[in-house]
């Protein structure tokens, strides 16, 4: 673990051709850009295929690499470029990914999700499938906030979004989330009441 | 990372539990990235920086050789290289460390067979081959290295058998065992499982779970239809064969399938067969070859 500007420095020492450097931001971020490949193109030869495109690619390039102040959110923007790219190339039919669209989209499941008070399976659900179906950028936001553990800063960096509208639409979310567990114990009573019926 | 998050109170309700981390995967990511073996890598060039003075002097030594060597291979370098090429017929290649290649009509493999040692292994490929790479496990996490050039890209070997098939727009990589990586350009990678397909032509690049057996069946003088169209039947024909094949009234094609195996150890037998299965008249008249219904 380090800072930021532990990460920035090493970011410098690579752009310099430091093979080293490089293996650090290498081990460093690995898993957490295995992750949001493996989400995006649900295929682990395709996730494993998209690192090694951009660490080659990154390497190829270091001389005329930006400095910059977040490394990991300016990995996993660049990482993202490289997944359209490789989508681009490949062609779509043989991949798992919604086809209904050509940018790919982040997707929860119940399993991966945990509630702080309580744990009933169904409101798990509810929230996940809620969740699952807002817009593609706020998901990509809720990802990189509370999957990542990335900053607003961090995030304004990897989706085109300012400081102030991220945090505006995080706390819209959050409050619509809120509200519907809030909710829920009224909708679990609805739904055993009607159990008998059906 | 906290330095933002001061005014905003995130009592998140909802958490997420990550999955466990596999490290023996980051750790065989990074030695793919040492190891990655297209060519002019900066990674290999760096390494071997260290190593320059012995390449010069190896660079000179090699100069010689190339100039006194019958054969001459696009500016791969400092090697003899053999050359094995078919004309309408097929060759069973056994390789120093008890690879084999079956190389199919009308291809040409070249390799380095004097200098061939278990770390380096690399032919070059144009047209069709099957490959039988032999694993060697030597050193613990040193995967075999094996690489198939193509003029398309490279195809990078990590123990296992498949076919590859090399065209002007590129190639076709099928695997029956083991796994493969293919190197398209400089940043492009794509790796294989079994029972998939690779097919680079031109700028699109797809991989697709296909019947892999139908392409390799060619070694054994076998032909195995899975509810194959008559047009791709064609297709095979002018390959393997270098025929030109006309068709009359061509509409038909595709609408026709065979499902079987056939075995024809030449040409002729899998004609006779095709017509007979097929309904089909087919006759061969020097190079061409033409078929009516």
């Amino acid at each position: 673990m380090g800072t930021n500007r532990h990460w920035s420095d090493c970011w410098n020492d690579f752009r310099k051709g430091d093979e080293k450097a490089f293996r650090l931001l290498h081990d460093e971020f690995f898993h957490s850009l295995h992750d949001y490949a493996l989400r995006l193109l649900q295929d682990n030869d395709l996730a494993y295929d998209a690192i090694q495109d951009l660490f080659m690619k990154l390497w190829i390039k270091h001389e005329v690499l930006p400095e910059v102040q977040f490394v990991k959110a300016y990995l996993i923007r660049s990482l993202h470029t490289t997944i359209l790219n490789k989508l681009r190339s490949l062609k779509l039919y043989e991949l798992n990914i919604s086809l209904q669209s050509s940018i790919p989209d982040f997707e929860f499941s119940p399993e991966e999700i945990k509630i702080k008070e309580e744990s009933e399976l169904l409101s798990i659900r509810q929230l996940t499938s809620m969740i699952n179906e807002l817009p593609p950028i706020q998901k990509h936001i809720i990802y990189l906030r509370f999957y990542e553990g990335l900053s607003y800063k961090e995030i304004s960096e990897v989706v085109d979004m300012n400081y102030q509208s991220l945090v505006n639409t995080t706390n819209r979310i959050l409050s619509k989330v809120k509200a519907a567990l809030k909710s829920h114990p009224e909708f679990l009573l609805i739904f055993l009441f009607l159990l008998p019926c059906m | 990372m906290k330095d933002d998050n001061e005014n905003f109170p995130e009592d998140l309700p909802f958490g997420f539990i990550k999955p466990e981390r596999d490290e023996s995967l980051k750790e065989k990511s990074w030695d793919d990235l040492l190891q990655k073996r297209v060519p002019g890598s900066p990674i290999r060039r760096r390494r071997f920086g260290r190593l320059w003075p012995a390449l010069l002097a190896g660079g000179c030594i090699a100069l010689l050789i190339i100039l006194f060597s019958r054969e001459r291979f696009g500016g791969a370098g400092h090697v003899e290289w053999e050359t094995i090429r078919t004309g309408d017929w097929q060759k069973k290649l056994l390789l120093p460390d008890s690879s084999e290649i079956f190389l199919n009509r009308f291809s040409t493999i070249k390799a380095d067979l004097h200098h061939w040692s278990n770390t380096k292994r690399e032919v070059w490929l144009d047209g069709e081959a099957f490959f039988e790479v032999r694993k060697h496990g030597s050193a613990g996490n040193n995967f075999s290295n094996f690489v198939v050039h193509t003029s398309r890209g490279d195809i990078e070997v990590l123990a296992t058998s498949f076919n590859v098939m090399t065209d002007s727009a590129g190639f076709t990589a099928a695997l029956s065992t083991g796994k493969i990586r293919a190197h398209i350009g400089k940043e492009e990678t794509v790796t294989l499982s079994p029972g998939q397909v690779l097919q680079v032509a031109h700028d699109t690049i797809s991989r697709k779970e296909m019947n892999v057996q139908l392409y390799s069946a060619w070694k054994d003088g076998q032909f195995h239809f899975d509810h194959t169209s008559l047009s791709d039947i064609v297709d095979l024909l002018k390959r393997y064969y270098h025929l030109k094949v006309r068709v009359d009234e061509g509409g038909w094609l595709s609408s026709k399938k065979l499902s079987g195996d056939i075995d024809a150890a030449d040409p002729g037998e899998l004609f006779g067969s095709l017509e007979g299965v097929m309904g089909l008249h087919i006759r061969r008249v020097g190079d061409s070859l033409i078929i009516q219904k």
